[in-house]
């Protein structure tokens, strides 16, 4: 069932610079593993979700520089490619119980994004199509939340950072203004806290002990009768 | 610059009979299973009970479990060291705490440890990709805990207990109900952001199985937003990681019953290291990359399995890895994407799965095993599925459904990272349905442990050491509910954590550090004729092209 | 339109605040810009000549394409900084074609600007007579501040470069007659053209302080209570030695609220100043 069928059409890709023919159709990851490769760096999550396929291109007769995914985008004939092992960046260390959710606070642990000079290179580099640029600019102004929504969907591949000729390491920025966010703006959920503090005095430890000791039968007979609720709520 | 491909004429046609019967279908709701009902589908169309997919296990101490052929030859295979090779008195690392895994539970394991009193300086968590990779990031549709006023976590036992086929370990999932509400607000505390309404209120959605929403998610990027909190809070806290250094064996005492340390594998110089701990917590994670039965799979490049090779080696009892977790929504349409996971949020927001005809034909939110059976009786079984140019058959999910029940927008809001992976081929879901078919994605069961995250041996527990996430089994019997593994991995990551602090701290000292068990496992393996060459733990996939496989040869001694 | 610059979002909210509350007296409706980046001042300073024009252009092109949703093509700033820098890089490509053809090649995919939009500094739009003017503002003022006696402080960037500045940048009068005509005694000082040290401040602030110091004992030699500003850095710097002197520096909006009675837009540490300079009030 993992039916991959193999297309009959190939591409020639230059794998940093070498020339290799692979089907046309699968992705980078997978042609470079077609060429021979076995990854060690460069492969994660093969998902889109872990950033640690970045990839940079070219295709003939194009000076741009392109950014992609290797697990999320297909090859084409002509591609020059290499995928980026690894972003070197220091992380700031902190203790998030002692900083304030402004923007000075980020300034402070991370001056240079007073740096950035709205180049946009960043933006232009997210291969999550995130205004990254601009998630930098609400930080300046001291926008914690727009901040922190602007830079969700950040997967931490670095390849803003490898771009950015302000030398900021986004994604550690990004970290930091969206927990910032989350533990200082985000309102708190009041029935989490309620919840909680009944589960510590007990509440439950008597229904729980005895559905523990129930035979599987007997579970049954309750599992089937429960109510549902419905998915809208 | 990626091409957009979208979908071939043919397939805009069947999609035009999915459109047609949208509107009708928006008041339809199609009828549950009946606990009876269910277990009759799974028996015919499940992939666990096809036969001649699975064999006993011959040998060590849950000899005669059934498992998977594919999980069977890892386990009854050869180790990748010989011991006459290893030194184990030139010690590399020496801790207090060794965590083999750096996913969700192993990160968390460390944090607790470290908030349990042990310095940070004295965790070591070793990994065989980079620090976080692993399935918690993958999780998208979310986490759940009973804490809204309508629910509690008995309510929540009971669909667990219900979805495992009551094969659970009654107590642990006690504990995993009991301490959710907890690891929300921990999570809330630690600057996790949760989607919520403006008051605060968690935002909480249905999945397969539950009797009440309590789904809470972070969008649809719910495990990447929670791992990378987790990976800044243990940087922050000053934890060492190790990376790409995958355990490749476990170390224990002249007694055999306890752990005290691994030997790491640096894959990229190639040379071992000797970690000696007071305590070791595995967290390795699944077997998704097994691709059992040839299914594609949503796990990461190193779900190998490697835990659960080097815990039973040691003495640990295995349980439920006869029952294999297939996510019933797998991309089957692009190629480039096929078995990638898509959330069964997108269900839990309104939307159906609908075959060819353009009718449903099992509710969207059973448990995942029924409704995966239901899609491969649909595609196999009534011949409902549509074929995609490369011979794949899947069955429609009917995105556009999400945002005419909730709202526009909010497909683009809440499934961000699905929205996304689609428009990269020219794919607009919030227009068009998009075409699925059941793909690998979860170990149910695993290595034993008991509610303090200690590993379980024939003869009670090994000591010093401990194991928590999808590598231990007991939690879901033979099928797991959405969004309790995000859950799992975070409360006996802690409990794992805590239980090894304190073991640390009643004043052990180190142990001695022997491959006994070795030998031992070895003879065994020759007694039942295992070849040679079948060597484990696997570490990582093979994926190289037939072509060049047939001429590779190793011309360098390692 | 309206460009309200970072600083102008965080440190000096307070300066937006009353400046919105003013102008809404007035049916002046600042609609801010849907996306906008810093102006780029920071970069003024660099000597990497097409750098320092990326910003504040990528701002014109989005007030370029926020000005058909409005219908209005006057880009209006409140940081004279950023005025400054916004009007000077749009009368260098506007001027200047091929200026704006090499700096477009840096804007990948932003449409090219038509140089339409026209930026205006508050004050402009505050002391055209078509708009508000100082009669008009006159008969809005509701305090009487006669007994309060105000030195105005120019930013630099507010004066020069000739041809940029609003005002004269030998001898500026619009501050003095701003503060005339709100009925308070205008100070005209030697030191009101100085600079403050502007972003000294970040890399010596000693430097900054040895400027401001003789800037607000000036003033108080002069006999000023209070000074006010167009700029929030000069407001910043000023305010270094606020205590020493007890002279303190306010933004010239929040002058204006004051006397036309916009208390509630003033933040309690503003409102204490007047109360403490004129009691009660």
């Amino acid at each position: 069932m993992a039916g991959q069928t193999e297309s009959k059409k190939t591409v020639k890709i230059y794998i940093m610079g070498r020339e290799y023919e692979v089907p046309a159709g699968i992705t980078i990851m997978k042609a470079v593993e077609y060429a021979g490769y076995q990854y060690i760096r460069g492969a994660g999550c093969r998902g889109g979700f872990c950033g640690a396929c970045a990839t940079i291109y070219r295709l003939k007769g194009d000076y741009r520089l392109y950014t992609a995914l290797a697990c999320q985008t297909t090859v084409q004939d002509g591609m020059y490619l290499v995928q980026i092992p690894f972003a070197p960046a220091e992380k700031v260390r902190y203790n998030i119980e002692e900083l304030k959710p402004t923007g000075s606070t980020v300034l402070a642990l991370y001056p240079e994004i007073a740096r950035c000079v709205a180049c946009n290179a960043c933006t232009k580099a997210c291969p999550q199509e995130l205004q990254v640029m601009d998630a930098i600019q609400m930080i300046k102004r001291g926008d914690i939340a727009k901040a922190a929504e602007l830079c969700f969907d950040c997967i931490s591949c670095g390849l803003c950072s490898i771009r950015c000729p302000a030398e900021i390491v986004h994604y550690h920025v990004f970290q930091l203004v969206r927990r910032l966010y989350g533990k200082y703006i985000a309102p708190k959920a009041k029935h989490l806290e309620i919840r909680v503090k009944e589960v510590e005095e007990g509440k439950f430890d008597m229904e729980l002990d005895n559905l523990v000791k129930m035979s599987p039968t007997e579970l049954k007979e309750l599992y089937d009768s429960r109510d549902i609720e419905s998915p809208e709520g | 610059m990626s091409q957009k491909i979208g979908y071939p004429d043919y397939m805009r046609e069947y999609i035009k009979i999915v459109e047609e019967t949208r509107e009708r279908r928006l008041k339809e709701r199609y009828r549950r299973l009946s606990s009876d009902e269910r277990l009759e589908l799974l028996k015919t169309w499940h992939p666990d009970y096809k036969e001649g997919t699975k064999r006993p296990i011959k040998i060590g101490p849950s000899a005669g479990l059934m498992v998977p052929h594919e999980v069977a030859n890892l386990i009854e295979a050869y180790p990748l060291i010989d011991p006459n090779d290893i030194d184990l008195s030139r010690i590399d690392y020496d801790v207090d705490v060794l965590i083999i895994g750096s996913g969700g539970a192993g990160t968390s394991a460390a944090i607790w440890a470290n908030i349990e009193g042990i310095p940070a300086e004295n965790i070591l968590i070793t990994t065989k990709l980079r620090f976080g990779d692993a399935n918690t990031k993958m999780a998208q549709g979310g986490i759940q805990a009973a804490d809204r006023p309508n629910d509690s976590p008995a309510r929540h036992f009971l669909d667990i207990m219900g979805g495992g086929l009551y094969a659970n370990d009654p107590e642990l999932v006690r504990e995993l109900v009991r301490d959710a509400p907890f690891i929300i607000k921990w999570l809330e505390d630690l600057g996790v952001i949760f989607d919520k309404e403006p008051d605060g209120t968690m935002i909480e959605v249905s999945g397969g199985g539950a009797s009440r929403n309590r789904m809470h998610s972070c969008k649809d990027y719910t495990g990447l937003e929670i791992m990378r909190v987790l990976m800044d809070e243990a940087l922050n806290r000053g934890i060492n990681v190790l990376e790409f250094s995958p355990a490749i064996e476990l170390l224990t005492d002249d007694s055999g019953n306890r752990v005290t340390g691994a030997i790491l594998w640096n894959m990229e110089t190639k040379e071992y290291y000797i970690a000696r701990a007071k305590a070791v917590i595995l967290a390795t994670g699944g077997y998704g990359r097994l691709h059992i039965q040839n299914f594609p799979t949503t796990n990461h490049y190193g779900a190998t399995m490697d835990g659960v090779v080097l815990a039973y080696r040691v003495g640990a009892k295995l349980r439920d890895l006869d029952a294999t977790q297939y996510h019933p929504t797998g991309a089957a349409y692009p190629d480039q994407i096929l078995g990638l996971l898509i959330t069964e949020k997108v269900r839990s927001m309104g939307a159906q799965l609908v075959n060819i005809d353009g009718e449903q034909f099992v509710y969207p939110l059973e448990t995942r095993d029924a409704v995966s059976a239901a899609i491969i009786r649909e595609c196999y079984g009534r011949n409902k599925g549509v074929v995609t140019p490369t011979g794949v058959r899947g069955v429609w999910l009917d995105t556009p459904m999400v945002d005419i029940i909730r709202g526009e927008g909010a497909t683009k809001r809440y499934l961000s990272s699905v929205y996304r992976m689609y428009s990269r081929f020219g794919i607009d879901v919030t227009k068009e349905p998009i075409l699925v078919f059941p793909t690998l994605h979860y170990m149910n069961g695993g290595v034993c442990i008991n509610k303090y995250g200690q590993v379980l041996g024939v003869n009670g527990i090994i000591e010093g050491f401990f194991a928590a996430g999808e590598v231990t089994g007991g939690v879901h019997g033979k099928n797991r509910l959405m969004g309790n593994s995000l859950l799992e991995i975070l409360v006996y990551g802690r409990r794992a954590g805590i239980s090894a602090a304190k073991y640390v701290k009643s004043g052990v000292s180190p142990g001695k550090l022997t491959l006994n068990h070795i030998p031992k496992y070895v003879e065994e393996l020759e007694k039942i004729g295992v070849q040679k060459d079948r060597r484990a733990p696997m570490l990582l996939p093979e994926y190289r092209g037939e072509k060049v496989l047939s001429k590779a040869i190793p011309i360098f001694p390692i | 339109m309206y460009y309200p610059g970072c600083s102008v979002k965080d440190y000096a909210k307070s300066y937006e605040d009353s400046a919105i509350a003013v102008l809404k007296l007035f049916d002046v409706e600042l609609v801010e810009l849907d996306r906008w980046n810093c102006c780029g001042v920071v970069y003024e300073y660099s000597a990497d000549a097409v750098m320092q024009h990326v910003a504040p252009l990528r701002d014109l092109i989005r007030a370029q394409e926020f000005m058909s949703k409005i219908g209005d093509n006057r880009l209006v700033t409140l940081c004279s900084m950023c005025y400054s820098t916004l009007k000077k890089v749009n009368e260098i490509v506007t001027s200047d074609s091929e200026k704006l053809n090499n700096l477009s090649e840096y804007m990948d995919d932003e449409p090219r600007y038509n140089c339409g939009v026209d930026v205006k500094h508050v004050l402009e739009i505050i002391l055209d007579d078509s708009i508000m003017g100082l009669k008009r503002i006159k008969e809005a003022v509701k305090r009487d501040l006669s007994n309060l006696r105000i030195a105005s402080f120019y930013s630099c960037s507010l004066l020069r470069p000739k041809g940029i500045g609003i005002d004269d940048p030998e001898d500026p009068h619009i501050m003095l007659d701003l503060i005339s005509s709100l009925g308070a005694k205008p100070i005209k000082f030697p030191y009101e053209k100085r600079c403050c040290g502007s972003y000294n401040v970040v890399y010596d602030r000693s430097i900054v302080e040895r400027t401001v110091m003789e800037i607000v004992k000036a003033a108080g030699r002069w006999g000023a209570d209070m000074i006010i500003t167009v700029c929030p850095l000069c407001h910043y710097n000023l305010n270094i030695v606020r205590n020493k002197f007890n002279i303190p520096t306010i933004y010239f909006t929040e002058l204006m609220a004051y006397a036309m009675g916009l208390d509630e837009t003033l933040s309690k540490e503003t409102l204490s100043i007047f109360k403490s300079k004129i009691g009660g009030g």
